[in-house]
């Protein structure tokens, strides 16, 4: 508990630190003209993996960008699925231990899903993706 | 917002009290709203059509038949009783279907939920299934060929399964998972003929499992710790005054972990602080009891998830164990043989023991003896013993049961919501081994 405190601290030391410097450039210089060379690069789509325990998904909550892929993969000794809320845009009807399934999602949005074994819309097993355009 | 949601609710009830008194539907008011008991089918034609209609303190009470439906109670439906006229008659029965809300019986979200005297078969995963709630029950249910448990409790708190009965399910006939404290009793129940009778999977404290009967499953009785749940490792469960017997059978169907038990009565598998007593258990072909770790990583050392859990601080007393290979047996930990882990053994009637002399090895109330050493390559030698594989859970010829009991005036008893549970009281320090 000692060293989680420790590394909050130094995170919040490090976020006001940066926060300080960033004010203090803001205030003393004028924006560079915004050029489409000095925009950040686009997140790159990624795969992030959603644990499919019994009877949970772990994170609940997932946040991606447009292009990245989400593989649910079965770490639990039970069968399981993924059932969108609404529509049949993506999901797996059997998703065996130790199976995995993967979609990529191309369009933003909030998609809410569950496990119809062992959940229902918004309640038991269940999870959400958010992804950002 | 909540003003104008409270005034539109007063509209609503007003507007459906005028309804009510005019037409048709008044014969909806009368017929069951009122007495808080709603009948299947003439009420309402379904299980699920009654469950969204109910309101909390309702008895839905379901004729005979055979309902070709599955039910979700949603957590909206609290405080609700559901109850079969007949066990042996009123059937659930799910055909094997597998479209998305068809896999369980039973599928209840809502706390204080009570099922009764009723039957399901035929579902590809639970037969009746508890999640996440505040208060279950279920008397007077059997479970028939479901394809993961028979009755189950998940996530949930303040449970009974009580007088019920489970066969056929590939997992275990009765199982409560991830609970801590669990508050929870098991008693007065039989398990034959699955993966497991009674599977415990990180369900700690507070739960008693007794007066109860486990034979010819794969294995009997097994409260075990596994990463794959929250709340691991598993601890201090009660297991007293149950019948074990012949938990040999390799005829079941049966997932992995439980085709691993199969030929042991009471396993403790990486669990702790657990009292197995007063027990009859015989006829296994490796343990009688067995307070064993659960070596996941060994079993799958490529998954860096798993763990490999000791079993530790466990009390086995005053059974009788006879007839197994190894009535009593004991393995603290798959690292290290000298590790007694603080399990103890005292007062048990017993012929053969792994190590032998457990008794004198393993006291109860005294530290252990430093001769204490377990065999680890008989551990895994019975680890890795190959066993008959599965057998598909929808073709498996199982016993026929009419012998067992009904509900006592279940078309007239008085609706007891499941808030107060455990409601049935075990003085567990009064439990005697069975008799023969």
């Amino acid at each position: 508990m000692k060293q989680r405190t420790a590394i909050l601290t130094a995170c919040a030391i490090s976020v006001t630190l940066l926060l300080g410097v960033m004010a203090a450039a803001s205030a003393q210089t004028p924006p560079p003209p915004t050029t489409p060379s000095s925009l950040p690069p686009a997140p790159k789509p990624i795969t992030k993996t959603v644990a499919t325990g019994d009877n949970f998904f772990k994170p609940k909550k997932l946040t991606i960008t447009v292009g990245s892929t989400v593989k649910w993969k079965n770490t639990g000794r039970s069968l399981h699925n993924v059932v969108p809320n609404k529509g049949k845009a993506f999901g797996v009807a059997r998703l065996s231990p130790g199976k995995s399934y993967k979609y990529t999602f191309t369009s933003p949005g909030k998609f809410k899903y569950y496990c119809s074994f062992h959940g229902a819309p918004n309640t038991g097993q269940h999870g959400t993706i958010i992804v950002n355009g | 917002m909540l003003a104008t949601k409270r005034a539109f609710t007063a509209i609503a009830t007003v507007t459906v009290l005028l309804v009510a008194s005019v037409g048709p539907a008044s014969a909806n008011v009368a017929r069951g709203a009122d007495d808080g008991i709603i009948n299947v089918p003439d009420d309402e034609a379904t299980v699920q059509d009654a469950v969204d209609a109910s309101k909390p303190g309702d008895l839905i009470l379901v004729a005979p038949g055979i309902y070709r439906e599955a039910v979700t109670v949603g957590e909206k439906h609290e405080n609700i009783v559901i109850r079969g006229e007949s066990r042996a008659e009123t059937i659930l029965d799910g055909e094997f279907r597998e479209e998305p809300g068809t896999e369980n019986g039973f599928k209840v979200f809502a706390d204080g939920v009570a099922i009764e005297n009723l039957t399901a078969r035929n579902f590809i995963t639970n037969g009746f299934f508890w999640t996440g709630v505040d208060g279950y029950r279920g008397s007077y249910l059997t479970a028939i060929r479901n394809g993961d448990y028979g009755i189950y409790a998940f996530d949930s708190v303040n449970g009974q399964f009580d007088h019920s009965y489970a066969s056929g399910s590939p997992d275990a006939g009765f199982y409560i998972g991830q609970c801590r404290p669990c508050n929870a009793l098991v008693v007065d129940v039989e398990a034959e003929w699955n993966g497991l009778g009674y599977s415990g999977t990180n369900a700690s404290r507070k739960l008693v499992i007794a007066r109860s009967t486990f034979h010819d499953n794969r294995g009997g009785i097994a409260p075990n710790s596994l990463s794959g749940e929250y709340l691991a490792p598993q601890g201090n469960n009660t297991i007293v005054g149950n019948h074990v017997y012949d938990n040999n059978n390799g005829a079941t169907a049966a997932i992995s972990i439980a085709e691993l038990a199969t030929g042991n009565g009471i396993l403790v598998a990486g669990g702790n602080a657990n009292r197995v007593e007063r027990n009859l258990v015989t006829g296994h072909t490796t343990t009688g009891i067995g307070v064993i770790p659960l070596p996941e990583r060994l079993l799958d050392p490529d998954d860096p998830g798993l763990e490999n859990f000791d079993a530790r601080e466990n009390q086995v007393r005053d059974n009788v164990t006879e007839g197994n290979l190894y009535d009593l047996a004991s393995l603290t930990a798959i690292d290290d043989a000298a590790d007694a882990g603080d399990n103890c053994f005292a007062g048990n009637t017993f012929t053969t023991s792994e190590p032998v002399g457990i008794e004198q090895l393993l006291p109860c109330g005294e530290p252990s003896s430093p001769d204490y050493a377990a065999d680890l390559g008989k551990f895994a030698g019975i680890l890795f013993m190959e066993q008959p594989p599965s057998a598909d859970y929808k073709l498996v010829a199982l016993p026929e049961r009419t012998d067992l009991p009904e509900m006592r005036k279940a078309r007239t008893a008085k609706a007891h919501p499941a808030t107060n549970e455990p409601s049935i009281r075990v003085r567990v320090s009064a439990l005697g081994v069975p008799a023969r």
